[in-house]
């Protein structure tokens, strides 16, 4: 829609909006406006680009203070214009009734709005401000992450979670028995709520270092192709991992991850 | 060798079914009625969240099974739970008890 306004002839045909204009002085002053307009979009795309965090600024997020004309922006001004996008954005957008730029909302479901191959979305990327830890930056056990991870371990081996394909569930139920909820379908989207959960505190390690976890530290990997809902789990303390089974931790998984340490 | 996450199997999406509370209790008896070094601490925490074993009867069963432990045993998970256990009937908590007692369960079996 955006690029269909945009792609007309400058001053040929309908002016919504601009008032009576002369043949000429119309041309010039659409043409000054349509500028400004585009330049205040390219700093608000910068803006959302900065705010976006990892994986594809733009994507799905929709623009706050925008809806339904610049819903697809991120697809149709991805490449061409050098802003970030690319992956999407959500067709569309939302704009109330009456409201021509109004709303700002874009729905977050799963996947709305991406292609193939792009993960790491507003659900799953948030911010990461996380301080990089080093070896031994971890701080050791701690007695939430104790109990976690023997609640973990408890329902993994009991396999009332599942028998592998659950781990969102295992890693839930052993939340919720220590007072922590977990929503959502999918594993990728716990990482968004442990990032605002005070009970944790989000790092940044290296893959390496997954399996020096302290009992109790949650690690999130995004979707990728063939997974849908990534994968979610609690480390043991012993290089192993319980979600719905238990298993040497997954560093590996070939997507992003976040990492959350128990604090307390 | 084979890779982890060859490993993953087909996934599901959580359901967000709650835990069934009767069914952990069930589970707690199972494991209660199995020998092992906390047995009798279990039985007695099941006797308990059923009403028919008081609060210090179990709180001597946990101190008994705490003296039992090997003297160079060291898992914080397992401490964990005992002192899980201990907020729990300080409190009158069930579920904390019932959670202790399942973690208690799984940590002895491994120790």
């Amino acid at each position: 829609m955006f690029a269909a306004q945009f792609g007309s002839p400058m001053g040929v045909g309908f002016n919504p909006g601009f008032g009576a204009m002369g043949p000429m002085g119309g041309q010039q002053q659409m043409l000054m406006m349509m500028m400004t307009m585009m330049q205040m979009m390219q700093q608000m795309m910068q803006m959302m680009g900065a705010m976006g965090g990892g994986g594809c600024p733009g994507m799905g997020m929709g623009m706050p203070g925008m809806g339904d004309p610049f819903g697809g922006f991120g697809n149709q001004m991805g490449n061409g214009f050098g802003f970030p996008g690319g992956c999407g954005g959500f067709p569309g957008g939302f704009s109330p009734p009456g409201v021509p730029f109004g709303g700002g909302f874009t729905p977050q479901a799963p996947g709305f709005g991406r292609g193939p191959g792009c993960f790491g979305g507003p659900t799953f990327g948030g911010v990461n401000n996380a301080p990089p830890l080093g070896p031994g930056g971890f701080g050791g056990p701690s007695a939430f992450g104790n109990r976690l991870a023997a609640d973990a371990q408890q329902i993994a081996q009991s396999g009332v979670a599942g028998r592998g394909g659950n781990c969102k569930r295992g890693v839930r139920m052993a939340l919720n028995r220590q007072g922590v909820n977990l929503d959502g379908l999918s594993a990728y989207q716990g990482a968004d709520q442990l990032a605002r959960n005070p009970r944790f505190r989000e790092v940044r390690i290296p893959r390496e270092q997954l399996r020096n976890l302290p009992p109790g530290a949650i690690v999130v990997w995004d979707r990728k192709q063939g997974h849908p809902h990534g994968h979610i789990s609690i480390a043991l303390g012993n290089g192993r991992e319980a979600s719905d089974v238990i298993r040497n931790q997954i560093t590996n998984y070939g997507s992003q991850f976040r990492v959350f340490l128990p604090n307390g | 060798m084979v890779e982890d996450e060859e490993l993953l199997p087909q996934q599901e999406a959580d359901d967000n079914q709650p835990e069934d509370r009767n069914q952990l209790l069930e589970q707690l008896k199972d494991l209660s009625s199995r020998p092992g070094p906390a047995a009798l601490l279990l039985r007695a925490g099941h006797g308990w969240l059923q009403g028919t074993l008081s609060t210090p009867d179990l709180r001597a069963r946990a101190a008994e099974f705490e003296a039992n432990l090997q003297a160079d045993l060291d898992d914080p998970l397992l401490i964990s739970q005992l002192d899980r256990l201990e907020e729990g009937l300080d409190g009158e908590l069930e579920d904390e008890v019932l959670y202790a007692l399942l973690g208690l369960a799984y940590q002895a079996s491994l120790s």
